[in-house]
């Protein structure tokens, strides 16, 4: 008997062992909902920013409007318990996860989960944190639980999002920074010899959308190596020019130019100066209606035609000269000289519409924004743009086809 | 054997499949929430301004100094209790100017002013026991910026970079104001800023803002070698900040907590483990440089707990701010 009871306990422990190690995992967590922002229950105030027929006032506003042309999507700590997001985009974003991070514990976890957020979307959202305690996935997979925690202060949590939207993808590629305002100023203190004219939200959300697709062509490399090596581009576009061609060989600044010596950047220079066409600063965004379009200081601005439509065709050159002002580039600098092919004007719109060809800018449909159709806003008529390849352009003669930034 | 063999099964039946869950791995996130403020409308009828230094707590009672006077709070309820304006000793009266610093300890308050005095009086009665120094500083103390007494010794930061010890004893009714210390402590750098002190674990802790440093004393050390740091004043151990400039220092029984300042006015209040902080690890669990919607911390030159509730003396602010630490667990789960 006392035998048999020993094999009876030998497999019955046998089968403790089998019935355990086939077990699922043993904590079983219940994460938060996921959020769909379109349909947002009224405690959140969500709005859309940029709204047709909002009140111009509010995106001059600078406090409350700007964005970073690589931070399409913000969020900011409100009081001690709330974030509010804002989306600086004219096209949805889908699949959004919000990371939190506290000081004294190194992984990030899942806070928020939006499934959607549409295009200049706003709104405010309770931090699950300061509720109840919260199961929470973290980035490793696991799970964390965390306590209610009561507030919040800007030293004491740290926010991060990741997106598998290939949009979003394609957007934080770009490695300028520019904080980017609209600025009423120009409208309403300089006089009328200047034609600066107030701007609605329709032409802002063009020229939101301008501002991410040139910051994309400014940040890509295929960009960078014509810059850099722009001698080398300069030989290869005039190779069989007739008759030969007798302008500048490289980038030049913006000293005088006489009987055809100039003042030549050397390519460390050309680096620097790249450099600075992507840095940090603030660009103020104006509308002219006519007579010249100005750059210079903060200061970018551009007719209503290249907001609404030149630039979804890739004629681009006026920006890229008031652009240049902007980095402090003159009228005899290669950088603000119209019609060269050895000039900046003219070879970034070429690279952009070589782009628009690749397929390979941010935003390449004007059918997302229709601003053409929104005649109520604007202040002449546009056709809906259509961009039309030049079969000659010095891109597609050199990369055919190639050279889409992955 | 048939009924140990039952038990047995049903034993089983209950271990398998019923595992516990993993213990989680844990972590702690530490928070302060605001709880109220000492401000000049605290003190009735008061027409000045409030500006607090050194502050103390002794018996639920919370001792702030504030220019002329030492106004005294319930430390639960807040209420002002008085405001004491000299020192009264039978005939003599001394007015009150410039105090820079409090301590309450064995049932006497001591109170130091930068015009070199340290004053000595009940802390039931606030009758006058003694003073030490005589007001000029070519006597005893060359000013009084920070005063500390802990069993049974008396430790007085002058203006510069010296700490002198005395012991409790020698301040009697009848003492002569010029005292001689029986030990000098090196603060290495002193100027005009209130200093903090405190006592943890057999060790004198001052917060050294000039020194960039936390100054550590062992005081079995300075008992040991008390007259001769009379000719060479016992110099600390340290460890220098790169920036931060060390403002107080109060241990309670979690943490030490402490203030620093970064740059020209960017003041943080922290937590540190207090033993990490004895062996000079300063990794802090919280570092917060204000209360959202409330404050942002100004230049906290005084540090005081009672319970779980720290009193804050923000000379920037005017205000005694009192914030209470708390924790939130963090569980990894093991899944």
């Amino acid at each position: 008997m006392k035998k048999n009871s020993c094999y009876i306990l030998l497999a019955l422990f046998a089968g403790v062992f089998y019935g355990c190690t086939n077990e699922e995992p043993l904590y079983k967590p219940k994460y938060l909902p996921v959020i769909d922002a379109s349909v947002l229950p009224k405690e959140n105030r969500a709005m859309t920013m940029f709204e047709d027929d909002e009140d111009p006032s509010k995106m001059y506003d600078k406090k409350d409007r700007s964005f970073r042309v690589n931070e399409p999507l913000q969020l900011f700590l409100k009081g001690t318990d709330s974030i509010q997001i804002r989306l600086y985009l004219p096209v949805a974003l889908s699949n959004v996860k919000i990371y939190a991070k506290l000081p004294n514990y190194e992984k990030r976890f899942v806070i928020y989960h939006f499934s959607k957020i549409p295009a200049f979307h706003r709104s405010f959202h309770k931090i699950p944190l300061t509720e109840k305690r919260h199961d929470y996935l973290l980035e490793t997979g696991n799970t964390v639980t965390i306590d209610q925690i009561q507030g919040f202060s800007s030293e004491t949590i740290e926010f991060s999002l990741e997106c598998d939207d290939p949009l979003f993808k394609k957007l934080k590629k770009i490695k300028s920074r520019h904080l980017v305002q609209f600025d009423d100023k120009y409208h309403k203190t300089y006089d009328a010899s200047y034609h600066f004219v107030p701007m609605n939200p329709v032409h802002a959300k063009e020229a939101i959308t301008l501002l991410y697709n040139y910051s994309y062509a400014l940040s890509h490399p295929l960009y960078y190596d014509t810059f850099i090596n722009f001698d080398k581009y300069i030989q290869e576009r005039t190779a069989t020019a007739s008759p030969p061609y007798a302008g500048p060989l490289y980038w030049h600044g913006n000293a005088a130019d006489k009987d055809g010596v100039y003042d030549y950047l050397s390519k460390e220079e050309a680096e620097q100066l790249y450099w600075k066409y992507i840095d940090d600063r603030e660009i103020s965004l104006a509308m002219v209606g006519g007579g010249n379009a100005y750059g210079g200081g903060n200061l970018v601005s551009a007719y209503e035609s290249l907001y609404i439509s030149s630039h979804w065709r890739g004629d681009i050159s006026l920006w890229v000269h008031e652009y240049s002002h902007h980095i402090d580039m003159g009228h005899n600098s290669s950088f603000a000289v119209y019609g060269e092919i050895a000039g900046q004007s003219d070879m970034m719109s070429q690279f952009y519409q070589y782009l628009i060809y690749l397929d390979d800018l941010p935003f390449t449909n004007p059918d997302i924004l229709q601003s053409w159709t929104k005649s109520t806003y604007l202040r002449s008529n546009h056709k809906k743009p259509v961009f039309k390849m030049n079969a000659n352009n010095p891109f597609l003669l050199k990369y055919k086809g190639q050279g889409k930034w992955n | 054997m048939k009924n140990i063999l039952a038990l047995i099964l049903i034993l089983c039946f209950f271990t398998n499949c019923t595992k516990d869950v993993p213990p989680a791995e844990n972590h702690t996130h530490h928070y302060l929430t605001y709880e109220a403020a000492i401000t000049k409308e605290s003190v009735p009828g008061n027409t000045t301004v409030f500006e607090p230094k050194g502050i103390a707590i002794s018996n639920e009672k919370l001792y702030v100094t504030n220019g002329g006077a030492l106004e005294i709070f319930d430390a639960i309820t807040l209420a002002h209790i008085k405001t004491i304006t000299e020192y009264t000793k039978e005939k003599t009266t001394i007015p009150f100017t410039n105090l820079s610093s409090v301590c309450v300890d064995n049932g006497r308050i001591y109170v130091g002013s930068t015009e070199s005095r340290l004053f000595v009086f009940d802390e039931f009665t606030h009758a006058g026991i003694n003073t030490v120094g005589n007001g000029s500083y070519n006597g005893t103390f060359v000013h009084v910026f920070g005063v500390l007494v802990r069993d049974g010794l008396v430790f007085v930061k002058e203006k510069n970079n010296i700490i002198k010890v005395f012991e409790t004893s020698q301040i009697t009714e009848t003492s002569h104001w010029d005292l001689k210390p029986i030990a000098k402590l090196n603060t290495l750098k002193g100027l005009k800023e209130v200093y903090s002190l405190d006592i943890f674990e057999g060790n004198l802790v001052v917060a050294g803002i000039q020194a960039k440093s936390y100054l550590y004393y062992n005081i079995a050390n300075i008992k040991a070698n008390a007259a001769n740091s009379l000719i060479t004043p016992i110099e600390p151990e340290r460890l220098e900040f790169e920036t931060a400039e060390p403002i107080s220092v109060a241990f309670n029984k979690d943490w030490v907590v402490t203030s620093e300042k970064f740059g020209r006015s960017s003041f943080y209040l922290k937590l540190y483990p207090k033993e990490e902080f004895m062996i000079k690890n300063y990794k802090s669990v919280l570092n917060a440089s204000g209360i959202v919607n409330q404050f942002q911390f100004g230049n906290i030159v005084g540090i005081s707990q009672l319970d779980d509730r720290i009193f804050l003396s923000d000379n920037t602010n005017k205000q005694v701010i009192i914030v209470k630490p708390n924790s939130a667990n963090i569980a990894e789960q093991k899944n």
